[in-house]
């Protein structure tokens, strides 16, 4: 009784608690948003199944936004997983329309559109209040991922004073509009003529910026991508080819810094909860696999590696305790997740068909009140 | 050329002794083993390496006609459940195409034009592009056979010593059309490459009768890898293929040239893709079709220096044969054999 009651008040004190909303199927005819209960094991189908894709929790965990496809060609959905709401889309200006972002207020969320005509995409921002759509960037096009800053901390810290006029002016206004209506950060096209290069924007309504020529002078040689700011905003994760191979830097207070530096590549930062780790994927040992970084070291060490499959696609719970990921392990990837020390490895979906790109719920209500 | 004309000669030979074997299950799906087999086969040098996949642990052997040669094999477990057998082949092997045969308790399995004994690639060799065969096209005379028969007729009659086939070889993934296909790529006297194009995945067919989509292979001093662009949009971002490109690209950095083949390119397809095959470590040629034309000034990859070749569509009766020496890979004039194009949809 006692050891029951010790199993039971650990496994709740693990976190091992909410859902994990996540991808099944993978192939042309067949993805569709599905939810896994941590703590049973138990799916769910929850989506439209019409090639799904891009799950993302709203900050409240109550609601998950998804791409699917629609008679236009892609749309936003949003999906109420235990909640009695029907699913439902977002009307589009454009077609196509991929990978939402939520806004750390839960109020917007952005995504990338493309039009019928223009190959480079545009980032809309949906409204939840007005039920709008706008276009964010002014007049630059051509960006490919994007993300929420949660604060403009990071915006405050670079330095004007030490840029050149023209920068420094258009970093003020953006700044300016940035304290009224929130900044996004995104990977765009930086180049309209071969050979392109991607660089790295900040982004309001009117205005976007490439951030790194603020800071450094060949930046416009190196194609960016793998965008993770962290959870306040301090601090901006991405991947550049600076150095040779894919490697992941850290923009914050102190600089640009290669965190990763490894001449095989080194790719998708995924911050902790706390802001202190960072679970890249890596190939350093042959195949893919997942590796944690204490960020103010600089200390790297293997999560789940091994030279006989790939792990890929890490989420952190709310709590930090626990990381879910994909693997192929067994053949076909499913979902598995593991303490950040390693331990614990556990197989969380068991399926004929993949099982992709999770997200772990973030907090919501009714955990906060049933923790206290 | 002598050596590349010799190493022909045995290939037809060898490939006409061998015409009586059978292949795959009765359904024509891949069985107990799964690699090497007629879309993806290995072409190995005497005293050189293969690696087959199998459901089971079996006893294996190369076959042609009555000839049967035991392989020994070091057997790896892989994730999945599957089986890797490490085979080398013996010095006294006899060059040539031989079936893979595999016996495992009662079972047996038999794939044919599996395996390719030679005795070297030459340094300066020729291959045949084919792609967009759309086998089972309504509005092609022959539905699309008769023009791939006459395709590997002319392949046959040349000098090419590899046919690289991305993509489109069915019209809409029937079983029966698949199997339409193997019968007449089978009377090709090369090795022949397979990849998936997108109306080759409408239904879960491809793998069942080809195996992986991803994969790499070296022929003499050149490292090919294909890839899956089935559907840009989704595809490369989470299914794990960007792993296996990564993995595959840097299996092939040593060689001379590294050539990507795939079914088609867009400059929308996932960036991860595009950056790890164009820009961090940039193939030198990529082959394709899709288009159903040859390739025009705004099909370039725009990331930097990989050479985009697009070949015009089979059922179209188009095909073109790739000169690859040490100066690179040279697209020869698409091959036109007088039939009449279709509009691509």
């Amino acid at each position: 009784m006692v050891l029951s009651l010790l199993l039971l008040c650990s496994q709740v004190g693990l976190g091992q608690t909410g859902l994990v909303a996540y991808i099944a199927g993978g192939t042309q005819n067949y993805s569709q948003l599905s939810i896994v209960d941590v703590s049973t094991g138990q799916s769910e189908y929850i989506g439209e199944s019409a090639l799904d894709a891009f799950p993302a929790w709203s900050p409240d965990g109550r609601c998950v936004a998804y791409q699917s496809r629609n008679a236009d060609g892609v749309c936003i959905r949003l999906a109420y997983p235990r909640e009695d709401i029907p699913d439902e889309a977002l009307t589009h200006q454009y077609p196509v329309n991929t990978d939402p972002a939520w806004s750390a207020d839960g109020k917007r969320l952005a995504y990338i559109s493309y039009t019928d005509s223009n190959p480079f995409p545009l980032i809309q921002v949906y409204d939840f209040e007005t039920a709008q759509e706008s276009t964010w960037g002014g007049d630059q096009q051509g960006f490919v991922s994007v993300a929420w800053l949660a604060s403009t901390d990071l915006m405050q810290a670079l330095n004007p004073e030490d840029l050149e006029d023209v920068k420094t002016a258009g970093l003020l206004k953006l700044r300016d509009e940035a304290e009224k209506t929130g900044v996004l950060t995104a990977i765009g096209v930086s180049t309209d003529t071969p050979p392109l290069s991607t660089e790295l924007y900040v982004v309001t309504p009117s205005y976007s910026l490439p951030l790194l020529p603020l800071l450094t002078t060949d930046s416009s040689r190196f194609v960016k991508y793998g965008l993770r700011p962290d959870h306040k905003a301090r601090q901006i994760a991405f991947e550049s080819n600076e150095g040779g191979d894919r490697e992941i830097f850290v923009l914050g207070r102190r600089g640009i810094i290669n965190v990763s530096n490894h001449p095989a590549a080194d790719w998708n930062p995924v911050w902790s909860p706390d802001n202190n780790w960072i679970i890249f994927e890596s190939f350093r040992n042959g195949r893919c696999g997942l590796y944690s970084l204490l960020v103010n070291t600089g200390n790297i060490s293997p999560l789940i590696v091994d030279t006989a499959y790939n792990c890929w696609a890490a989420d952190w719970s709310p709590d930090g305790k626990w990381i879910v990921f994909v693997s192929d392990m067994d053949g076909v990837p499913q979902l598995y997740r593991i303490r950040p020390d390693g331990s614990q490895l556990k197989q969380l979906t068991e399926a004929a068909h993949a099982a992709l790109s999770p997200v772990w719920q973030p907090k919501t209500k009714e955990m906060e009140t049933t923790a206290k | 050329m002598n050596r590349c004309l010799h190493y022909v000669l045995i290939l037809v030979l060898l490939s006409l002794m061998n015409s009586a074997a059978f292949a795959r299950d009765e359904n024509g799906l891949l069985a107990l083993i799964q690699l090497p087999n007629n879309g993806i086969p290995s072409v190995i040098e005497r005293s050189g390496t293969f690696n087959a996949v199998l459901q089971n642990e079996a006893a294996l052997s190369l076959s042609k006609d009555t000839e049967s040669i035991p392989l020994e094999a070091v057997w790896t477990r892989l994730p999945g459940g599957d089986y890797s057998a490490a085979c080398t082949i013996d010095e006294s092997v006899p060059l040539g195409v031989y079936a893979l045969e595999a016996r495992h308790g009662d079972q047996v399995d038999i794939n044919k034009r599996a395996v390719y004994v030679i005795e070297e690639v030459p340094d300066n060799y020729l291959a045949a592009h084919v792609t967009d065969v759309h086998i089972g096209k309504e509005r092609s005379p022959s539905k699309g056979v008769d023009t791939f028969t006459a395709i590997v007729n002319e392949i046959n009659a040349s000098d090419a010593i590899l046919t690289l086939i991305t993509g489109d070889l069915s019209e809409s993934s029937d079983p029966d059309q698949f199997r339409q296909f193997l019968e007449i790529m089978d009377l090709c006297d090369t090795p022949t490459f397979v990849l998936p194009g997108n109306h080759d995945r409408g239904k879960n067919y491809y793998e069942l009768f080809f195996g992986p989509l991803t994969y790499a292979f070296t022929f003499g001093k050149d490292g090919y890898l294909s890839f899956d662009t089935k559907d840009y949009l989704i595809a490369s971002e989470f299914s794990g293929q960007d792993n296996f490109l990564y993995y595959y690209r840097r299996q092939i950095r040593p060689t001379r040239w590294s050539i990507g083949i795939t079914h088609r390119y867009d400059v929308s397809m996932g960036l991860r893709s595009q950056i790890t095959l164009f820009v961090d470590d940039p193939l030198d040629y990529l082959l394709c079709g899709h288009v159903h034309r040859e390739a025009e000034e705004r099909d370039g990859i725009p990331w930097g220096q990989t050479r985009i070749i697009i070949t015009p569509a089979a059922v179209d009766g188009v095909f073109r044969f790739l000169k690859i020496d040490e100066t690179g890979l040279h697209a020869q004039e698409s091959i036109h054999l007088g039939m009449t194009p279709l509009d691509k949809n």
